[in-house]
């Protein structure tokens, strides 16, 4: 290996990739360091940072890590509850604002059916919402027990699975997205002063409403998978 | 939802057969008994880093690929290896393009010195 000289460019490729090594998720935390171990190998700066650049990439991949063991089973249950109560304060937070204020449509907007698809709009949202706390997370095993554990994080699992699919999914698409587009189409209508924006706004719900089903399904593909493996450990 | 459950199940063992992913199988073929490092692959491949490693990444989570850190040497951060697995040459022999159009891929890197 030749010493090779630290100028600025190759100093920003290695923060580059430290900070992505810091942000990975743990699974693909190794795949960045193995970059960041080729990066001694480059002998030209650019190259280095183009090769540090690509690291970014990696960050939004979610490698699944099996487990290894049952005694690996709390840790991976309480990252879940963890991640669950933060998608539960989010999405609890945003439908709450996107609530407000499609109630504060109903008093400001002219024409009373635009105020009718307002209220259609809040009533998802309180939907969307009730769905999001129902799916909280449950309250972890108390006791040190590894069979109460796994049964905690089995029942998890399947919920969560089952929230990103079949009917709580598909209702929760069903009442939403159709309310959106009723306001969009209708406020074009109502007010073709301000179509364009109407439309702007409705290619944006159409696109999320698409965008939504491969995330949804996606993810309960993610949570059998990981099922698959608490099954397979537990045989 | 019997079938629906099954089609969740098979979707994540299917490997997305790209292009770029028959020119990783078919660098790992030469050769496909020695370990190889990341970025000897990127120079020969024409792969950028962030288009291999995903591809890596997948290889290695369907236990297509064998990965492994190379035993430290004084003085020296080890680097990670890529090797295919039994099952790795398998697939790679059945989806690898012909060597014709491997050759048309143009180095990552060009004019990169390698030590």
């Amino acid at each position: 290996m030749t010493t090779i000289r630290m100028t600025m460019i190759r100093r920003l490729a290695l923060k580059v990739l430290n900070a992505a090594a810091r942000h990975a998720a743990p699974g693909t935390r190794d795949w960045v360091t193995a970059m960041s171990r080729e990066m001694d190998f480059i002998e030209n700066d650019w190259a280095a940072l183009w090769w540090a650049l690509g690291s970014t990439r990696i960050l939004f991949k979610r490698q699944h890590v099996p487990l290894a063991d049952l005694s690996g089973v709390p840790r991976a249950a309480q990252c879940l509850v963890n991640r669950i109560r933060v998608r539960t304060r989010n999405g609890c937070v945003a439908t709450t604002i996107v609530f407000v204020a499609y109630i504060g449509f109903i008093f400001t907007l002219p024409g009373s059916m635009q105020r009718v698809r307002s209220g259609l709009v809040a009533v998802s949202m309180l939907y969307m919402a009730y769905q999001i706390y129902a799916r909280r997370a449950g309250a972890s095993p108390l006791e040190n027990d590894s069979a109460a554990w796994a049964g905690f994080y089995r029942t998890e699992l399947e919920r969560q699975r089952d929230f990103h699919r079949g009917l709580w999914f598909w209702s929760r698409l069903a009442v939403s997205l159709p309310s959106f587009i009723l306001f969009c189409v209708g406020g074009a209508i109502a007010r073709p002063a301000d179509a364009r924006d109407y439309d702007a706004m409705l290619a944006v719900f159409i696109l999320l409403g698409i965008w939504s089903v491969p995330l949804n399904l996606g993810r309960a593909r993610k949570y059998q998978r990981q099922l698959d493996d608490l099954e397979a450990l537990q045989k | 939802m019997t079938t629906y459950i099954y089609i969740c199940r098979l979707a994540p063992m299917k490997l997305r057969k790209s292009p770029q992913t028959s020119i990783v199988l078919a660098e790992f073929l030469h050769g496909a008994h020695d370990w190889k490092y990341g970025y000897d692959i990127s120079r020969n491949t024409g792969l950028k880093s962030g288009t291999l490693y995903p591809i890596l990444m997948r290889l290695a989570e369907r236990k297509l690929l064998a990965t492994r850190w190379e035993t430290p040497e004084a003085g020296k951060p080890p680097r990670h290896m890529y090797k295919l697995t039994a099952d790795g040459v398998a697939y790679a022999r059945e989806h690898a393009p012909s060597p014709v159009r491997r050759r048309l891929a143009q180095p990552a890197f060009s004019g990169v010195k390698h030590s």
